[in-house]
């Protein structure tokens, strides 16, 4: 009795097993999305987005994802303020408002995909763009664009309308704002060297004598630029060009090129003598500038908020200049676009898309500008900006190099910019010579694209 | 005599030595929650290069900063999401292991060193790798982005159940019989016999599991992505991230409400927890 | 036969909404990752059937070997030491009595109260070079400053710390209350024997507190081996790129978690993790042999 007992619970159990090694399959898109509420057919939305039209009463919830520091503080502000505006014209309608840090927005998206709940409307960041489109999260607007008024769509910024067009009728986003990096420099300690901040540098030996000087007055020139790939790739671009930067998928190949590596490399490690270990991108580099004990900092422009407050109460005095490059008619930096996407599976994709032209329209754009001195795609509202910021935003772009080019192409292998750091790592450790390393990178990150 | 003997045993055993090494671990036991809360009780501007923070300087910006920090919704939602996780991780536990800990401590039935072993292995089955899968099943659910799915896949745990166990093995057989004579169903046992009797150790199971569950920074980085249901571990992407909004002082200020709470729970409960703890090692 | 059935079935009963929710969300889970460790996935396109091919990839990959290789150096070390500082911590509060006793067994415990991602960060900040905590007191005693978060040959002496920091408080507690069922007949009877406080320690504390440090002492690895929030918080690592410089913190559960939430790669993060079930239940036995021999 008691052993047919054991002998039926230890065939329930395998069989359980056995059951539970079906294959796995990827959910059925049919599954509704979680997030939506009372599902009522959307009205056919023709009209401009320049008005927004009288709404029939219906209760949907748009789940809108956007970055963090778009979600708090006086980005966070603006965009409440946006959306209580659009609630307010549209009754019934609620927009749900998520901040996430970079990393988890774009894990969160491929998961969301992964298990139906994408949210209607979110950004993010061209160098994701290939991998959202890879993975199907993104709906093509292209016709939605089209039937959008000539006023309206001429607003825009052609090169950011190209940047999330790549082939003809296959746009998969609004373009929304833009950053580019450029230098900060604190004047308090670049005198205290007897340093003329009025002096240009222009090439990196330059550079590298005034953070000598600098050290030898006591003071710290630069963090370091050794602990990710995207603080390297700011000081890379002022050697290299467009050309020898991003992946060349057609031959599955990478771009960079070896010698101005090494440069860079050679750079990197000359001015590690002078300054700190900490990293550039560090709250403690930061907290050395604010103390003037550290001459540069090289970032974007969301570090001027902080920086300016310290300004007002008069610890500190700074100004900022593009990053100098290896030779004078290069610059450094990185750039970035975000674009505001769409889930291909929402029901309510013509209120997402309403709302999406609603806050990318001059009035909201320009109100962002002004707040926040990020360049957007609306020129009509950059017109209308004046913002020391944007001013130096703008020219910082035109020589700085893109995050993950070129967009809407393919994904990048996840572990690419891994490798990058890693090597640079073994470099800085004194396992390879920087010529050793050039040779092994370019060997590794080929290998890391042929293998995805 | 007795007494002034093992006065003299307690301190010659305590050599200066001894107690020096003491004193530089309870520092360290001590100095980060203490550095939290200078960084919180000082003023924000002043960069940790000129003032290290090594005492509290401000008692009105640390007023200032709670009031921000507790005045963000995404903070307080935070907090609330989180308490809600533990509470029903809590209920729902509780009633779960103590039903099956009671089985387990009191009675003999056909199948139980199968089952037992089955929970035993499951101790040594790094949850990591039931992540990906668990994660799968519960978004076939529908319950990503919900409580549900936060709470109910942590509700059996294999810890707990053990701790439970070792606990009910010390209820006397005689109450047990006694009451089985008078007529008791076999629920009418566990639920008017044995519960009542064992709230020592329920209480510190309640607690364990509050310390997990307020901790449990995967799970919820993987379920809970809305702010809708957003926990308190997540907070730290918030800072973490370059582009973040949050200062220092601001994040550590989130930081040490955080860290405060279990320890406020941990002052309260302390016996039940330092025995709790001690049981399932003396009879593991 | 109906009355065998009838009593058994009560128990049943009581065992059913414990193993429904036990099987459901951990056994299901298990099996399923087992056979998703047969296949090519990444969660949007259908599956490939690859039979071994994962294991066989992992196996032979550069990260694979250190991630294993990391976390034996990192075991080995913080295990013995950390239980050694447990067990001189518990050692010291025994002897102690009242409030005295009270307070520094609950300030060692703190640590371990503090939830690990919190206290993690707070750590990250107190290594920071030249201006953290930890660097501004060498400073102050002439000592140079250590990158602990950079230097790929301190890096795991830096979590090794956090760890020890944090568990040593677990365990005291727990070795506590194991001397604490000593009884002092065994003392006295060592004393009279002329025993000095080293031969008390080892042949009468040790053995008799062999069964709880054997419990603490495998509870320490299985939880070691599993180690996760503390290094990935500790090299601000994410999904893109994890491990900290040179890899020197990468660790078996961080790379499974940055195979599948990275690169997409859910059959080789399942994996990845029946190998470290594997390795745990290896180390586990282990222990249990070298038990019994003794």
């Amino acid at each position: 009795m008691k052993k047919r007992f054991h002998v039926l619970l230890s065939i329930t159990i395998l069989a359980a097993f056995v059951l539970a090694s079906c294959a796995p399959q990827p959910l059925p898109t049919e599954l509704p999305v979680a997030a939506t509420k009372a599902v009522v057919p959307a009205a056919a939305t023709e009209a401009p987005a320049a008005e927004v039209p009288a709404a029939e009463t219906k209760n949907v919830t748009l789940e809108f994802w956007t970055f963090s520091d778009y979600a708090s503080d006086v980005g966070g502000d603006l965009m409440k303020t946006f959306i209580s505006e659009f609630e307010e014209a549209h009754p019934g309608v609620k927009i749900n408002m998520t901040g996430k840090g970079g990393d988890e927005l774009n894990t969160g998206i491929v998961t969301s995909k992964a298990s139906n709940t994408l949210p209607d409307v979110y950004m993010g960041t061209t160098s994701q763009g290939a991998l959202f489109t890879k993975i199907n999260a993104m709906k093509n607007v292209h016709d939605n664009w089209m039937a959008m008024p000539e006023t309206y769509r001429s607003q825009f910024n052609e090169e950011m309308i190209g940047e999330v067009t790549p082939e003809e009728n296959a746009m998969y986003a609004i373009p929304f704002t833009g950053y580019s990096t450029f230098l900060y420099r604190n004047l308090t300690v670049l005198k205290a060297a007897g340093i003329d901040p009025n002096e240009k540098v222009e090439t990196w030996d330059a550079w590298l004598a005034q953070m000598k000087t600098i050290n030898e007055a006591g003071y710290k020139g630069m963090g370091s630029f050794y602990n990710d790939w995207w603080d390297f790739t700011n000081i890379y671009s002022g050697a290299a060009t467009p050309e020898e930067w991003g992946i060349d998928f057609a031959n599955q190949k990478t771009m960079i090129n070896p010698d101005k590596y090494i440069q860079t490399v050679k750079f990197l490690e000359a001015a590690k003598a002078y300054g700190t270990e900490n990293g550039d991108q560090d709250q403690a580099t930061t907290d050395l500038f604010l103390s003037n004990k550290l001459a540069f900092i090289v970032t974007g422009p969301w570090m001027d908020p902080t920086f300016k407050a310290a300004k007002e109460s008069n610890s500190l005095d700074y100004d900022y200049v593009l990053i100098p490059g290896a030779t004078p008619d290069n610059k450094g930096g990185v750039r970035g676009t975000e674009f505001i996407g769409f889930s291909p599976d929402s029901p309510n994709f013509d209120l997402a898309w309403e709302f999406a032209t609603y806050i990318c329209d001059e009035p909201q754009l320009t109100r962002w500008g002004q707040a926040l001195g990020r360049f957007n795609s609306n020129n009509a509202a950059i017109a209308k900006v004046e913002n020391s910021l944007l001013q130096i935003t703008y020219e910082a772009a035109v020589s700085s190099l893109f995050e993950r080019p070129p967009h809407f192409v393919d994904a990048y292998p996840g572990n690419y910019y891994q490798v990058l750091q890693d090597n640079l790592a073994q470099i800085t450790a004194g396992e390879f010579t920087p010529e050793e390393g050039a040779e092994d990178l370019i060997k590794q990150l080929n290998d890391t694209i042929v293998n995805q | 005599m007795k007494s002034l003997r093992k006065f003299i045993t307690q301190f010659s055993l305590s050599t200066p030595i001894n107690w020096v090494l003491a004193i530089i671990f309870l520092v360290m036991a001590l100095f980060p929650i203490w550095w939290m809360f200078n960084i919180v009780f000082s003023e924000p501007g002043i960069p940790i290069a000129i003032n290290p923070r090594l005492y509290p300087t401000s008692i009105t910006a640390g007023i200032e900063n709670i009031r921000q920090v507790l005045s963000e919704a995404n903070v307080l939602n935070a907090y609330f999401h989180s308490l809600s996780y533990a509470f029903l991780t809590i209920i729902g536990s509780i009633i779960l292991t103590s039903m099956a800990a009671f089985e387990f401590a009191l009675f003999e039935f056909p199948g139980k060193k199968v089952l037992f072993g089955l929970v035993l292995v499951a101790l040594m089955i790094p949850s990591a790798v039931t992540l990906v899968p668990t994660y799968l099943f519960v978004a076939r659910l529908g319950w990503v982005n919900t409580m549900q799915g936060l709470v109910v896949p942590g509700l059996a745990s294999a810890f707990g159940l053990f701790m439970l166990t070792q606990f009910f093995k010390d209820i006397p057989r005689e109450l047990m019989d006694a009451a089985l004579i008078d007529g008791s169903s076999h629920f009418g046992v566990y639920w008017h016999i044995v519960m009542p009797l064992s709230r020592n150790a329920v209480v510190t199971l309640a607690i364990l599991t509050f310390m997990t569950t307020w901790g449990n920074y995967i799970w919820p980085m993987v379920i809970a992505k809305n702010n809708q249901i957003i926990t308190v571990s997540q907070m730290i992407n918030w800072y973490n991230d370059p582009n973040s909004f949050m200062t220092v002082n601001l994040m550590m200020t989130a930081f040490l409400l955080a860290a405060v709470l279990p320890i406020i729970v941990y002052v309260i409960f302390q016996r039940q927890i330092t025995q709790g703890i001690s049981i399932t090692g003396l009879k593991g | 036969m109906k009355y065998w059935f009838r009593k058994t079935l009560k128990h049943y009963l009581m065992l059913f909404p414990f193993f429904f929710f036990f099987t459901l969300f951990f056994l299901y889970p298990i099996a399923q990752g087992f056979s998703i460790s047969f296949y090519k996935w990444d969660s949007v396109n259908p599956a490939i059937y690859v039979q071994f091919q994962n294991y066989i990839n992992l196996i032979k990959s550069r990260d694979f070997i250190i991630s294993f290789s990391n976390i034996l150096k990192y075991i080995s070390v913080t295990v013995p030491v950390g239980i050694t500082v447990a067990f001189a911590l518990a050692l010291f509060v025994n002897n102690l009595k009242g409030f005295a006793a009270n307070f520094f067994r609950s300030s060692y415990f703190v640590p371990t109260m503090m939830p690990l991602f919190l206290a993690a960060s707070v750590w990250r900040w107190m290594y920071a070079p030249e201006v953290g905590i930890i660097n501004t007191a060498f400073a102050a005693l002439g000592l140079e400053s250590i990158n602990w978060l950079k230097n790929p040959s301190v890096m795991i002496f830096a979590l090794i710390i956090v760890d020890i920091w944090r568990s040593a408080g677990w365990n005291m507690v727990i070795l506590l209350a194991g001397l604490k069922n000593i009884p002092n007949d065994y003392y006295d009877a060592a004393k009279v024997d002329g025993a000095n406080k080293w031969q008390e320690l080892t042949h009468v504390t040790i053995p008799l507190l062999e069964p709880v440090l054997f419990f603490v002492i495998a509870q320490g690895f299985i939880f070691a081996l599993q180690v996760f929030d503390a290094p990935w918080l500790l090299t601000l690592s994410t999904t893109q790129g994890y491990g900290g410089r040179l890899k020197a913190l990468l660790f078996p559960v961080m790379d499974m978690f940055g195979r599948a939430f990275g690169v997409y790669k859910f059959g080789e993060a399942s994996a990845y993790g029946f190998l470290l079930t594997a390795l745990i239940i290896v180390i586990t036995s282990i222990l249990f042999m070298l038990r019994r021999k003794n």
